[in-house]
């Protein structure tokens, strides 16, 4: 992906949230260093102590807890899409794409380069037999 | 705070009426409810108005209570708007609540618009508020819930037939409200074979697109002892309660179930004590999980409320009757005060076919919004025969 195409977090968070990583995808989150919480997006201020939040890369990997195919899918976005509930395995929840199809609930799963709206560099998430 | 009674109701059919205006609909609503309590526009001291979607669609995001208002001849007194979602129109009632309540006022106006036909991305799923990454990403608010349906298929086992059975329930309690959107009997089939939104979630397993609007009057003892009014219902408690942000499981709203708790604790009552219900049922999957989160059956046992008949009307715990947001329809601001409404109509005695014989407890329901992958808003209101 080139560095001038759009991004799905242009404009909408302070920092990227994601960075390629070969051909995974490293989500940017951050950690509680007081409590342990892990989050992501990035963030300042613990949900749940009310610490402040340091900068953490996570791996992108995490489990399968649900999982959609949208036949009508938004705007920008072209046929059919794959919508999953992802937790990764430092804690935090993602909701983002799938890749497979008929995927297994509970299946582990990896983030990797995909497409948001208009084709914009973002993430999706894909089977890993492990 | 001190006991608040509601004294007139008054709404507007639901349906898609793209040809009206949001302060037609509010002025019709409102008049029915003055009309309704036997009061008039000077008698109203403080109005809260929900809405949702005005700002978007009609270039108003704020000024509706007061647009509403001046077109039902009401001036000069203190109006505020209220946004929350879905749960908009519940929480102009929960702030209508508390102004009588704490005894700064004594006659209270909640109302609740949306006109939603308008829209220009008509026939798409609404996008969500809060969402704004996971939009980028190609979230929609029916991905949520059918992620929570697939999530509570693989943990119960149960099948697409069952959720089904929701949305033709709630479609026969619908066909005896003059006041719903879709009254024409569906069944099982049809709404397994309508087009596919979000997989298991069939068109006819989600909400409609609606227009409409609701009012509620509600005033102190004092206030009904001086006015004279009669056909009281009490409001025994109000709450809200916004996000955990814990990553539960997505089949179960953990907000729900807290602000449920909040609202029996404070009215003195548990679900058992539960007549007649009326749940965001935004989709066929969000019934069954609010029986569970607000107490009418144990977790994962929701399903077989629907599949037994407990909740259908004639049943243990009838829940929408009106027809729910499936039926009657989901105009989003308006959607907290019209479940008031059927509620306040049980709990008279006055629903005619769909009467809850010896209705004397009832609750509603709203749920609303996300913030980073949990639901933003949730409301429950519990009413009693006075
Ligand atoms: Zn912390």
């Amino acid at each position: 992906m080139s560095s001038e195409s759009k991004r799905i977090d242009d404009g909408l968070e302070a920092a990227p949230v994601f960075e390629a990583a070969g051909p995974e995808v490293r989500l940017l989150g951050s950690e509680c260093p007081r409590c342990g919480a892990v989050a992501f997006p990035r963030r300042e201020v613990c949900v749940r102590c009310a610490g402040p939040h340091r900068p953490r890369e996570l791996s992108g990997a995490g489990r399968l807890h649900s999982w959609t195919r949208l036949a009508n899918p938004p705007h920008g976005f072209d046929g059919e899409l794959r919508y999953g509930c992802v937790d990764l395995v430092e804690g935090p929840r993602v909701l983002a794409p799938v890749a497979d199809a008929e995927p297994a609930i509970g299946v582990a799963v990896q983030a990797v380069p995909g497409a948001g709206r208009h084709g914009a560099d973002g993430f999706r998430f894909e089977v890993r037999d492990a | 705070m001190r006991e608040v009674f509601v004294a007139g109701i008054g709404m507007t059919p639901f349906g898609r009426f793209p040809d009206t205006t949001i302060e037609a609909l509010g002025r019709q609503a409102i008049l029915a409810a003055l009309e309704d309590a036997g009061i008039g526009q000077n008698d109203v001291e403080v109005a809260y108005a929900g809405h949702a979607r005005t700002g978007r669609l009609h270039k108003r995001e704020n000024g509706v209570g007061q647009l509403c208002c001046w077109s039902a001849g009401i001036r000069e007194i203190p109006i505020a708007g209220v946004g929350n979602f879905c749960a908009s129109g519940s929480t102009a009632l929960r702030e209508t609540w508390m102004a009588v309540g704490s005894g700064l006022y004594d006659v209270g106006l909640a109302i609740g618009v949306e006109q939603l036909s308008k829209r220009p991305e008509g026939g798409q799923p609404l996008t969500s508020d809060g969402m704004e990454l996971e939009g980028e990403l190609g979230f929609t608010p029916p991905a949520f819930f059918a992620l929570a349906a697939r999530r509570y298929m693989h943990t119960t086992g149960v099948d697409p037939a069952v959720l089904a059975q929701v949305a033709v329930k709630n479609r026969r309690h619908a066909s005896l409200n003059p006041y719903a959107q879709y009254r024409s009997p569906i069944t099982l089939g049809e709404v397994l074979g309508s087009p596919m939104v979000a997989d298991p979630l069939t068109r006819l397993s989600c909400c409609p697109t609606s227009d409409g609007a609701a009012a509620a009057i509600l005033v102190s003892r004092e206030a009904a002892e001086r006015l004279e009014l009669d056909r009281l219902v009490r409001v025994l408690s109000s709450s809200l309660a916004s996000g955990g942000y814990r990553g539960d499981d997505i089949a179960h709203l953990d907000l729900d179930h807290r602000a449920a708790l909040a609202a029996y604790e404070m009215a003195d009552v548990g679900p058992e004590d539960v007549d007649v219900a009326e749940v965001h049922d935004a989709f066929t999957i969000c019934e069954i999980i609010h029986y569970e989160d607000l107490g009418f059956c144990p977790m994962w046992e929701g399903a077989a409320m629907v599949q037994s008949g407990d909740s259908s009307l004639g049943g243990r715990l009838p829940v929408s009757t009106s027809g729910g947001l499936l039926s009657r329809g989901h105009p989003l601001g308006a959607t907290g005060i019209a479940q008031a409404h059927e509620v306040v109509t049980q709990l008279r005695g006055e629903a005619g076919e769909r009467q809850v014989e010896g209705a004397r407890i009832g609750l509603t329901h709203c749920v609303g919004g996300f913030v980073t992958s949990d639901a933003a808003a949730s409301a429950v209101h519990i009413l009693a025969a006075a």
